[in-house]
């Protein structure tokens, strides 16, 4: 199995504090799993439950089939609720965790463990699930292989099919098809960046420039060496929505045994 | 104004009333509620006014009794009391449950007066005035008169437009009435135009209602609402329902994801 480098690349919205940032992420790089998550500011314990739901993405990934996520789902939702103090709530805490509860949308990423009689060198296998505007992209030197699941720059910013702790909700919006699954095959040599939306966003504007200056190498090094001044300068240039902002990068390298 | 009813379904008109203020704040509270360890996010000051059988004035009670203006976080803490009932609610396997809900109540019924309309709108304009000059940044402020009677101290129309007058940067006070009826006219729900509105009552308070500003009407149109550009901030003969809906949309912007 090729190796997979993971760095993690985190800020809150600007004009609050460290502690409302309710996006959260979670990797392993030795699985092959990583996964990002949005919390709803208009939910309760938003930021809760999309650590629950990346922790729980990493290390039991679920099967992209809508029963099973939604049996899936019932382990960190139930993780969430045993995480309020349900007798000491005041009313208008019970009542918003009752009614509204937690919100997230969710994108997970693994890549396949080959199957030891079709291993093939120079490719690999991988695999994406979303629920919302979480999104991927798939990056082969200078070309963008794949965007994930939304499909273009103009398509962020409206209202987001959401992961909840209310399971009646959840079941509802499986239904209805709001999980998305993907997948492809990858080489050493490959990126992958999973961010949250408006990181998502701004990727998708660059990838959509004709004459993209930097290359995607250039834009991972920019990132991955000061991410905290490059959000910062683009927040100041309103290139970028003010919101929390997260993002993976996933470097593919050569197989360990190799 | 000649009512065409009295006693027992005046006292429903009035407890129609005072469940959606009762309801109104309740939404409020929740929606500025994110987290156990937190308490209520202090996203808006709220000041809740009656036409009583009294006089009008500030109608919060308890804790709250003869405040101007509270913050949301306030009045999450200080209800009057906590009612309680058991409601089903979904137990998330399709099936349902008996629980016990608590809900607030912080305005309670009172007689139906005579209705100071002038004096009404004159006082949230001295409440408010300031409030913009201390909030310039803010959203601007939200004024719902809710009303089932015609003004009985003149003519509202002037003191409504001082009162829209007012602005942040983000724009003008937006005043919305809502007439909760007692004829059975067909209810009329942000009309852009007088000639739907079936006496002169409506029409006044057609004409002292806030034209919907394009984010409203974008929010209203997501709703399925028939809005257009001169839409405006008026509902007439609508059923309770109707007002909270309206209600709930008009607060709603202010808080996006």
């Amino acid at each position: 199995m090729p190796s997979l480098k993971i760095s993690a690349h985190a800020l809150h919205k600007a004009g609050t504090e460290t502690r409302l940032y309710e996006d959260a992420y979670a990797f392993d790089e030795a699985s092959g799993c990583a996964a990002v998550a949005d919390g709803a500011s208009d939910a309760f314990e938003a930021g809760a439950w999309a650590r629950l739901l990346v922790a729980t993405f990493v290390h039991a990934p679920p099967v992209a089939d809508p029963e099973a996520f939604f049996e899936w789902l019932r382990g960190p939702a139930r993780a969430w609720k045993a995480t309020l103090n349900w007798n000491d709530l005041p009313w208008y805490a019970e009542q918003k965790a009752r009614e509204v509860g937690g919100l997230a949308t969710l994108l997970g990423f693994r890549l396949e463990t080959p199957d030891e009689e079709e291993t093939d060198a120079s490719e690999v296998t991988w695999t994406a699930m979303a629920v919302g505007d979480a999104c991927l992209l798939h990056v082969r030197k200078h070309d963008v292989l794949m965007r994930f699941p939304v499909e273009s720059a103009d398509a962020f910013g409206t209202a987001p099919p959401l992961l909840s702790t209310r399971l009646q909700h959840d079941k509802a919006m499986l239904d209805s098809g709001e999980l998305r699954h993907y997948g492809g095959t990858c080489q050493p040599g490959d990126l992958f960046l999973l961010a949250t939306d408006a990181m998502a966003e701004w990727l998708y504007n660059l990838a959509d420039l004709d004459d993209m200056k930097l290359g995607w190498e250039s834009v991972s090094n920019l990132i991955e060496e000061d991410f905290e001044a490059l959000i910062e300068e683009l927040r100041t240039q309103s290139i970028i929505r003010n919101d929390d902002v997260t993002l993976l990068v996933l470097r593919v390298g050569e197989d360990e045994e190799a | 104004m000649n009512l065409p009813f009295g006693g027992a379904e005046e006292a429903s008109r009035a407890e129609r009333l005072t469940g959606a203020i009762n309801r109104l704040l309740q939404e409020l509270v929740v929606r500025c509620t994110k987290s156990q360890d937190e308490g209520v996010r202090p996203y808006f000051d709220v000041g809740v006014f009656g036409y009583g059988s009294e006089s009008f004035g500030p109608a919060l009670g308890g804790r709250l009794e003869g405040r101007d203006l509270v913050s949301i976080s306030e009045v999450a803490e200080h209800p009057l009391r906590l009612a309680s009932a058991i409601k089903e609610m979904p137990n998330g396997d399709g099936g349902f449950v008996e629980t016990e809900i608590r809900f607030p109540v912080w305005f309670e019924l009172d007689a139906l007066g005579k209705t100071p309309m002038c004096e009404a709108l004159r006082t949230a304009q001295t409440i408010l005035e300031p409030w913009t000059q201390q909030h310039p940044e803010s959203f601007p402020p939200l004024v719902f008169n809710i009303t089932d009677g015609e003004a009985t101290d003149g003519d509202p129309r002037e003191p409504a437009e001082a009162l829209r007058a007012l602005e942040t940067v983000d724009g003008n006070a937006l005043l919305f009435n809502v007439h909760i009826s007692s004829n059975t006219d067909e209810p009329v729900l942000y009309p852009d135009a007088v000639d739907a509105l079936p006496d002169d009552f409506a029409r006044q308070l057609f004409e002292m209602s806030s034209v919907l500003p394009p984010n409203f009407q974008d929010k209203f149109q997501e709703e399925d609402f028939a809005v257009g550009a001169e839409s405006r901030a008026f509902v007439f003969n609508a059923g309770i329902f109707d007002v909270i809906q309206c209600l709930d949309i008009g607060t709603q912007l202010k808080l996006k994801r």
